[in-house]
């Protein structure tokens, strides 16, 4: 991989972040130096820098030492397609490794327009507190008002009471869940957008840090070369529509449904089939011809592919609500036996609402459905009754577990590892995770080894080198069969470090899917820093190294880097019936560890690697 | 030729001139839009690569735009599933056997969201 690049950065930046203190409730702002930024660019990546300087690898996640890293990066709040997209880093609460995590929607824009790239959240408030993020200053505000509201509630009320419109300010807080330490506890905000893994809300919610208002102010960013960046965008822009063949733009992340369903990639049950019925009324197809539906976009985003829904009909006639993305239709309705759209809708609003990440909370409630139908939850057998298909049943559980209610409640709030694992014995086997403690996204990764692999070796609690199976060709070739273990694990290796890259630029990679070389150039012309797709790629490869440091110092092991039982299972049924990645857990280990730059025996990446990537003084 | 089954292991043998199968296509809305989300479709040869060239010669260049590469394979970003099991082998896969009656479908890979 090589590091082609040249150039400085002059331009894009507000070229400082504002380190907040809950503790003294007191924020400074601090300059940003431009070769850090030309090294880290921003979201993951700076969030990476400062979690690893920062932050002690010992570090209990709800601990004081912790912090939250909010990063926008060089595109944010330009004219570059999907550039409202912001990151979260911090110590997860689901691994306790680092975590990241992204949101659209307008935060990133408006907080660079309010004059930071970034913020820096450390210390714990004595009392709820929220920030205002304003014209180069951060206020912090008492939010007793609003502790115990959901994320929809506390939106509308923070807007209304700052006299506030919703094109004026992004609003992202933390619901129940976080307020109530849920691991899996998420950030929501701009109407139904959600930082949701690796439990950054929990994190917020432990130092009762209610809501983030980035109020969007004057600030621009005119390009270091302004044609160059022009027909960038323009390219861009033209290529976001075409993602897809439009699918997108035509049908919402929803109108994946079928497909996965088709291709063995729908999670039904808790993996425990891969057959379903009624699964068209779950699809995008569905959606679009039987709810009113208006266009719900990003910031400067072509393909709206978002859509404000109103359910008609049935027991949720009024409910106004996002529709539900692929992942939610996914991990909180087939995975749960659940083919009923509005139901659908209903619950992936209340999730929201409770602020949950939708995924964790899916694969927890299917296991206890499952768990309960088998009897196999032991001491807790008396606590839950929870049916697979039943929407009152998950509606129930889903408020236990955000308010930690009960012995129930509590258990499940720890997310399925732990909980599965507080049960012991054959309920531990019907658990969907990851060793290092946290769930996989809305697929059954069992059809989809790349994602699956990916995920149990990933730095940040989810996908970390892919996306589905696509990535820029000048990468090369593209997977040769998506069952070969060796092929698998040596792509993923190969192509790791640009999809981490386009995290560290604020912008949503629907928008750069089709557009690797437009994105680059965009980054180039707004910024004076020249990079191609491979540099770009080194930079993200860079991050990803640094995480992978800080989670072997954390105490990551060889052993945490894999599947549970049931999510490395062999699929009985559909259209990848019998397919098993299990017997190539060693060989896949070997390969992706000698394609990263890692010991062989610890995954520590070598001091080679480590020198290839320039992060040999921070060592 | 005789054929023992129609598992993807035995398509790569040669066999009928015209065959007829039943197309499907899911999150491909301009492929849905030009051809029908659902179809019955005869044609030359009897491979997939074969169905595809009948689909472009009936429906225009724009089927062919979507479905295939360069280098006329299947689109590495296609996904064809074959009586209910997924075809795999970027390289090989345009070359498997279709057989009267055959349930194809087309669909997307992606990543979700």
């Amino acid at each position: 991989m090589t590091n082609n690049r040249s150039g400085s950065i002059t331009k894009g930046y507000c070229f400082q972040l504002a380190r907040i203190n809950l503790t003294t409730r007191k924020f400074l702002v601090e300059s940003l130096d431009p070769d850090l930024l030309a090294t880290w660019m921003g979201g993951v990546g700076l969030g990476a820098y400062f979690l690893f300087k920062e932050v002690p690898t010992a570090c209990d996640p709800f601990s004081e030492g912790n912090k939250v890293f909010l990063f926008s990066g060089p595109l944010s709040g330009t004219t570059f397609p999907g550039s409202g997209t912001f990151c979260c880093v911090t110590k997860s609460a689901m691994t306790r490794f680092s975590g990241s995590s992204q949101a659209n929607g307008f935060f990133g824009a408006y907080l660079k327009m309010a004059g930071f790239d970034g913020l820096i959240i450390e210390g714990v408030s004595q009392e709820p507190v929220y920030l205002v993020v304003s014209e180069g200053r951060v206020d912090i505000r008492s939010a007793a008002r609003y502790w115990g509201k959901g994320t929809f509630d506390t939106e509308r009320s923070l807007l209304k009471d700052h006299g506030l419109k919703t094109n004026k300010a992004s609003i992202f807080s933390i619901g129940p869940a976080g307020e109530n330490r849920v691991r899996f506890a998420a950030l929501c905000g701009d109407k139904g957008h959600v930082a949701g893994h690796n439990g950054v809300g929990a994190v917020l919610g432990s130092k009762k840090l209610k809501a983030i208002v980035a109020v969007k102010g004057g600030t621009r960013f005119d390009p270091a070369a302004e044609d160059q960046f022009r027909e960038s965008v323009k390219d861009v822009r033209a290529k976001a529509m075409a993602y897809l063949n439009g699918l997108f733009h035509t049908h919402g992340t929803a109108g994946l449904v079928l497909s996965a369903y088709k291709t063995g990639e729908l999670p039904v049950r808790n993996l425990q089939t891969n057959i379903m019925e009624g699964v068209e009324n779950i699809d995008g197809v569905y959606f679009r011809e039987h709810f009113e539906h208006s266009p719900k976009t990003c910031h400067m985003c072509p393909i709206a592919h978002n859509a404000w829904i109103r359910v008609k009909e049935g027991p949720y006639a009024g409910l106004e609500a996002e529709e539900p993305e692929y992942e939610g239709i996914a991990n909180i309705g087939s995975n749960l036996g659940i083919a009923n759209a509005e139901a659908v809708v209903y619950l992936n609003y209340l999730c929201d609402d409770l602020g949950m990440n939708v995924t964790e909370a899916g694969w927890v409630v299917s296991w206890l459905m499952e768990c309960c139908e088998k009897k196999l939850l032991g001491a807790y057998q008396d606590e839950a009754r929870v049916s697979f298909g039943n929407v009152k049943d998950v509606e129930g559980i889903l408020g236990k577990i955000a308010h930690r209610t009960g012995k129930i409640g509590e258990l499940l709030a720890e997310g399925v590892m732990r909980a599965s694992q507080a049960v012991g014995g054959d309920a531990e086997l019907a658990a969907v995770y990851t060793r290092k403690g946290c769930s996989p996204r809305g697929h059954d990764h069992r059809a989809r080894w790349t994602e699956l692999v990916d995920t149990c070796f990933s730095n940040t609690g989810t996908i970390e080198a892919t996306m589905g199976r696509r990535f820029p060709a000048q990468l090369g070739e593209p997977y040769k069969d998506f069952f070969d273990p060796i092929a698998v694990a040596s792509t993923n290796g190969r192509i790791n470090g640009w999809r981490q890259f386009e995290d560290a630029i604020g912008v949503c990679r629907f928008c750069t899917g089709n557009a690797a070389e437009g994105t680059v150039k965009a980054v180039t012309a707004l910024t004076g820093l020249e990079l191609d797709i491979p540099a770009a790629t080194h930079i993200g490869r860079r991050i990803v190294t640094l995480l992978r440091v800080y989670n072997c110092r954390s105490g990551l092991t060889k052993e945490m880097e894999r599947p549970s039982s049931r999510y490395g299972s062999t699929p009985i049924d559909g259209p990848v019936k019998g397919k098993s990645i299990m017997p190539h857990w060693d060989s896949i280990t070997s390969t992706y560890y000698e394609s990263m730059g890692w010991d062989p025996e610890t995954g520590t990446p070598t001091e080679k690697t480590i020198r290839e990537m320039g992060i040999e003084g921070l060592m | 030729m005789v054929f023992c089954c129609k598992s993807f292991r035995c398509r790569f043998t040669k066999g009928l001139d015209t065959v007829k199968v039943h197309i499907e296509f899911f999150g491909l809305p301009i492929l849905t839009n030009i051809v029908g989300a659902v179809h019955e479709i005869e044609f030359e040869g009897n491979t997939l690569k074969d169905l595809i060239a009948q689909l472009t010669r009936r429906y225009g260049t724009g089927v062919e735009r979507v479905l295939v590469d360069d280098e006329k394979r299947l689109n590495p970003y296609i996904l064809a599933v074959i009586n209910e099991e997924l075809i795999v082998g970027h390289e090989e896969r345009s070359e498997v056997r279709l057989t009267e009656g055959d349930r194809v479908i087309f669909t997307i890979m992606a990543g979700g969201g």
